[in-house]
């Protein structure tokens, strides 16, 4: 591919949708319920554990309007996970939709529709549920062997190994080494140690969480939901519903944000039931203090680090062990806790040992699951905090330990092989990898050498730089799929069809880029249908960064294939062989280069002309990758510590990003730039906390604070140019490598700041202002 | 009970009980338009205007409309659509869940503020929350929004 | 929200007999209330009753109960003689669409630990006239458990140009503060309030002592004036921050915002 003459490609055209959304045309799941479906409402466990002993539904039932009521005693019980992952899962099968056990303050206990809110709620203030309290496990550093078993029901299972012990609370665990991390480390000229604590974290997408579901003329079960993975919700809710698959259909409208907090089934299964018990259809959307206290969080993690490094600055050890916190449930245990290391320790492939291994347990909390960075980010933060340190230590420039120790082009890393998701990995070497651009680049952005690092800007302020390097993957390799078909229609227009999942992201967009560049027409000459598992082919969904990469490559699959199917049709059309039609920009050429006909003329040819040669002319690519490519990038953060407060203020940040090739260039920087506001939540301002009793007190906006516009500066992206051969034009993904580096390069900016080191996350003031009267600052 | 009021420049006969808010009520009304992100009255999604003020429509009692002027996005399609021209052109619309409220509130900027530097354009949009953004690209698009328009 | 009754008051005299007899509930802006409140049996609207207004009378200013934040932020009047102190301390409260809601008096009569409201009026020296007792200061009207059935009517605080600065420390710019503190050199002398302690704003009776009425006190006054804060007050915990934390960063922001308005 000649990267200067791309047409579609490279590109910063509108997103597709853009002009309808901020218009706000009605386009989301709740804007498009049918108006007469059942209001569905969950009743809720106010407990942290516990056995119900009874419900009582009597008077609820007698509320006008009421339709139904379901507890654990209607519903077939059928173990199952509520992961959004291919099959089989790497996530226990350790849920049911509704059980006789609670495990967390908000579990659900009864499923109450009716004709509308008021008489939902009102029902739902009649039940009356009686409960035998349970000892809860609300710290996850005393979860495992823990007297009090959260999941000590015989019916549930893992679907391969991967070290689940629920008697002992254990979800999952793994461990890996390479060399001998404890001689290496003890033959090391320096070790650096530490521990290093990341929160829950929640996603707060926009939209809250929707479905709603109807049988249609044919008696099936129609759900369209606020999801990222339609195809495994139509699985998983198969498989919990014991329903055939050909019998349920799933659709994804506009969704309002993802992040990971809809790569599951969230509330899809209890208005199914709804509609399955009724025959009527059914919504349920989710108020905000439920999204915040019964959907999913980001694992909490303790994570300790040991680093072993000559006096030059080499790296020669690299011990990583982890305790991870999956909640009351194990949705994505195992897969954020391996991508912990999969996704940070390949950064520094030189070293002679390395180690990575820990346990995710189960405690009476809020379920976690997946989020943007998936452990790559908490990952980031105990590992890049600790070069860092290793740096202080060694009297050494931190961009110069990073530069001496970094992976690059052409090299791999033993943990590519060894850890994989959920099983083994896949080798892997690095065909694009442009750090040494990022940071030389991203150093020149934030004046790093131009500017001191640190400098005392008023009474008690503090300004300072600190950076970290972070990577992430494209897809997983052989175990991500995605497809795509194209059709071509009269008047030389193409349907393309995917199971691709936009979340708002604008996949839709560049996908149809993709196909326009391949096909050689304008980008309006496609139309773009995704994410129904009715009409368009398989794709996993939108999660571990693989739609650009993995559903990208099987559109360019589909329209290569279709370019050939072109070629042959119109080669029968006018006798010649295939072989002899050449296409270019939607015209056919023989062999002379004679113009023989156009796409457009064709595609009314072969629709209406070519008596019993007529034919619809589609095409299907089909795509799992044999690598995950890693995007990689340098961040740098610059901020302002008031040492009298310990509140930070982030002046600047700045990211230089090595994604390949962006397809649009506008929608790469503004992932990037998202995925940092996110960053500097979990860095700053996030934080998931609990009462002593296990109920959630961020629970609503007023006390989970995300950052608001003022509580950010200056946003800076810029990309390398690189190029991944194995990607769609180049192209590598984007969608999490933005969140990987502000908690690091936060910490690191206030340790250059004030020599103080911080461990846990978030930086609050308090926090802060703690940790520098501790040290006597 | 009933209210009479001006929506989006059409008079409308809304029936509500005492107590609802204003969100709710235009929700039913079929104004989808106007999103519900909070319980909390933080998010700001749900902005609409009131006598050309911007307000929380979930938290304003829906009976305080009587013989108001309400308009949402769709009531200023065309200046909506001027600013949303800038807006996609940035990238800035993704998930466009906070962007008719936001998009609203920036039109009612426009009237309010004479010449905001950035420092004001983030301190008035500040109650207009955006997950997917980061926010930087809606001020790229603000900012030459705000150019354009006083060339 | 579920009102069982909804009252528009014509008079101030309905709104009061409504609260009075029927124990109703007043909505100002409601813009709290309806976070906290499910249900009202009866509810009061007192929009009708004209007092949304800003203006000199002699040598106060008065605001009337409903006047909204965002008119206090915008006010000519208000920024003539306190420039833009009112902006600063209100802007930080969610944002403009709230601040369009939400009033003077439903902020005041919440009696909330967390209003940046009350710390500034309670610095000002602010004067309720309340219905229908009669004039009182913002000070009692804070310290008081329970006023029985009452309206405030209007607030005051002098009209001539008040130096005073407010300070502030929160997690996110527009959360609840952790602690806010508001100093004004009024004609009688240094006012300090210190509010979100979290409980509800307190004068630092001791540190506006030993300030006394020096217009420009010197560091080492300020600083011992600011120590003097932090040991008067008392400090709790709650979801943001410790009792600590706030000790510590009292005399701080309290420094601060003498430094600020003394300049």
């Amino acid at each position: 591919m000649n990267r200067n003459t791309t047409k579609n490609v490279q590109k910063s055209i509108p997103k597709i949708d853009g002009q309808g959304l901020v218009l706000g045309r009605p386009a989301f799941t709740e804007d498009l319920a049918p108006q007469d479906a059942l209001v569905v409402r969950l009743v809720r466990s106010p407990h942290a554990h516990a056995r119900i002993r009874s419900i009582d539904t009597s008077a609820a039932e007698q509320v006008p309007g009421i339709a139904c009521i379901l507890t654990w005693k209607d519903v077939k019980r059928i173990a199952y996970t509520r992961a959004g992952q291919g099959h089989p899962e790497p996530s226990p099968h350790d849920k049911f939709i509704l059980d006789e056990y609670v495990r967390y303050v908000g579990d659900e206990v009864a499923i109450v529709a009716g004709r509308d809110l008021a008489c939902v709620n009102k029902a739902m203030g009649l039940i009356k549920v009686d409960y035998e309290i349970l000892p809860a496990v609300l710290d996850f550093e005393t979860a495992a062997d823990n007297p009090a078993v959260i999941h000590p029901e015989p019916d549930i299972h893992e679907m391969f190994p991967i070290g689940f012990e629920p008697k002992r609370n254990i979800a999952a665990a793994y461990k890996m080494e390479v060399g001998p991390v404890a001689e290496v480390l003890a033959n090391s000229d320096v070790v650096v140690e530490g521990t290093w604590y990341t929160q829950a974290q929640n996603h707060m997408a926009m939209e809250v969480h929707t479905a709603f579901t109807y049988l249609d003329l044919h008696g099936r079960l129609n759900v369209v939901s606020s999801t990222q993975n339609p195809f495994h919700t139509r699985r998983l809710l198969g498989q919990a519903l014991a329903l055939p698959l050909k019998q349920i259909r799933v659709q994804k409208p506009r969704i309002g944000g993802g992040f990971g907090a809809k790569q599951t089934i969230h509330v899809e299964p209890y208005a199914a039931l709804v509609t399955l018990a009724t025959g009527k259809p059914a919504k349920i959307a989710l108020t905000r203090k439920e999204v915040f206290e019964a959907t999913f969080t980001r694992h909490q993690m303790r994570i300790q680090v040991r680093l072993g490094a000559d006096t030059e600055g080499k790296l020669r050890a690299i011990d990583m062990q982890v305790l991870s916190n999956t909640g009351a449930y194990g949705e994505h245990a195992l897969t954020v806790f391996m991508v912990g290391g999969s996704k940070t320790l390949p950064l520094y492939n030189k070293v002679q040992a390395v180690a990575y291994g820990g346990q995710v347990v189960y405690t009476n909390q809020v379920s976690a699951g997946a989020f943007r960075g998936y452990g790559a980010v908490q990952g980031n933060f105990a590992l890049e905090s600790a070069m860092d340190e290793l740096a202080h230590r060694l009297g050494m420039d931190p961009i110069a330990l990073r530069r001496k120790n970094m992976i690059g082009e052409g090299e791999t890393s033993e943990v590519f092989r060894i850890m994989g998701e959920g099983s083994e990995g896949v080798p892997m070497t690095i065909e694009s990898c442009k750090l040494e651009y990022c940071i030389a680049r991203g150093k020149e952005l934030i004046r790093w050498d131009t500017e001191p690092l640190v400098r005392q800007v008023g009474p008690n302020r503090i300004r300072a730089k600190g950076m970290a390097i972070a990577m992430q993957g494209s897809g997983i390799p052989l175990i991500d799929m995605g497809s795509a078909t194209l059709e071509l229609q009269d008047d030389g227009f193409f349907k393309l069809h995917m199971g691709a999942t936009d979340l708002g992201t604008g996949s839709d967009t560049i996908l149809a880029q993709i196909a326009a560049e391949e096909l050689e027409v304008p980008v309006e000459d496609i139309v773009v249908y995704a994410s129904d598992t009715d009409h368009t082919p398989y794709d996993v969904g939108a999660y571990a960064s693989s739609t650009t990469y993995v559903s990208g490559n099987a559109v360019v699959q589909a329209a290569q294939r279709m370019k050939g199917a072109l070629r042959e049709a119109v080669a029968e059309k006018y006798h010649l062989k295939a072989e002899e039609v050449q296409y270019r920009q939607g015209q056919f050429y023989d062999e002379q280069g004679k113009l023989i006909t156009s796409l457009k003329q064709f595609s009314f040819d072969t629709l209406y002309h070519n008596g019993a040669q007529m034919k619809t002319i589609t095409a299907t690519g089909s795509y799992s990758g044999e690598k995950s490519p890693p995007p990689y990038m340098a961040g740098f953060a610059e901020i302002e510590v008031d040492t009298e407060t310990g509140k930070i203020d982030v002046i600047e940040y700045v990211a230089v990003v090595d994604c390949g090739t962006p397809i649009n260039p506008n929608l790469a920087r503004i992932q990037v730039e998202g995925g940092l506001l996110q960053g500097i939540g979990m860095a700053l301002c996030e934080d998931v906390q609990y009462s002593e009793g296990g109920h959630l007190l961020t629970n609503s906006l007023l006390h989970y604070k995300v950052p608001g516009r003022e509580d950010v500066g200056r946003l800076t992206v810029e990309f390398a140019e690189s190029f991944e051969p194995s990607g769609p034009f180049g192209a590598k993904s984007v969608a999490e490598i933005g969140i990987d580096t502000p908690p690091a390069a936060i910490a690191n900016a206030l340790r250059n700041a004030t020599g103080v080191r911080i461990y846990e996350l978030p930086l609050t003031p308090p926090r802060v202002l703690r940790a520098l009267r501790a040290a006597g600052t | 009970m009933k209210i009479t009021c001006t929506i989006n420049k059409e008079q409308k006969v809304l029936e509500l009980q005492a107590g609802e808010m204003l969100a709710e009520v235009l929700r039913r009304y079929g104004y989808t338009e106007v999103k519900v992100g909070c319980d909390t009255g933080s998010c700001g999604l749900c902005t609409v205007l009131v006598d050309g003020k911007p307000v929380l429509s979930c938290s304003y009692l829906a009976h305080r409309a009587e013989g108001r002027t309400i308009t949402t996005i769709k009531g200023k399609e065309k200046e909506a659509a001027e600013f949303a021209a800038f807006l996609t052109a940035e990238g800035a619309d993704q998930c466009g869940f906070c962007s008719p409220g936001f998009a609203l509130t920036v039109l009612a900027m426009k009237e309010e503020l004479a010449h905001p530097n950035e420092a004001d354009i983030r301190h008035y949009l500040a109650g207009n929350l955006c997950r997917c953004t980061g926010y930087e690209g809606q001020m790229r698009a603000i900012h030459k929004y705000l150019e354009a328009r006083h060339e | 929200m579920e009102f069982h009754q909804l009252v528009l008051a014509q008079t101030i005299e309905e709104a009061y007999e409504a609260v009075k007899d029927r124990g109703a509930t007043i909505l100002g802006g409601a813009t709290w209330l309806r976070i906290t409140a499910k249900h009202l049996d009866y509810a009061v609207d007192i929009s009708d009753l004209g007092l949304s207004y800003i203006r000199e009378t002699g040598d106060r200013i008065e605001i009337g109960a409903t006047t909204t934040l965002r008119s206090l932020e915008t006010d000519s009047l208000l920024a003539s003689r306190y420039g833009g102190l009112f902006a600063r301390t209100l802007g930080h409260i969610v944002g403009v669409q709230l601040r369009n809601l939400s009033t003077l008096g439903g902020s005041l009569a919440g009696r909330y630990g967390f209003s940046d409201v009350a710390t500034l009026f309670l610095a000002l020296g602010a004067q309720l006239d309340i219905y229908p007792s009669g004039l009182m200061n913002l000070e009692d009207y804070m310290a008081a458990a329970d006023h029985g059935p009452h309206l405030i009517r209007s607030v005051s605080i002098p009209a001539h140009p008040v130096p005073a600065a407010f300070q502030t420390i929160r997690i996110t710019h527009s959360d609840f503060p952790i602690l806010n503190v508001a100093a004004a050199y009024t004609n009688r002398g240094w006012r300090i309030a210190v509010g979100a302690r979290p409980g509800r704003a307190q004068l630092a009776k001791s540190a506006m002592q030993a300030l006394g009425t020096e217009a420009k006190p010197g560091a080492d006054l300020i600083a011992r004036a600011a120590q003097l804060s932090a040991e008067e007050l008392g400090f709790g915990k709650d979801i943001r921050a410790d009792e600590e934390y706030r000790k510590t960063v009292c005399p701080v922001l309290v420094r601060r915002a003498v430094e600020e308005a003394s300049r």
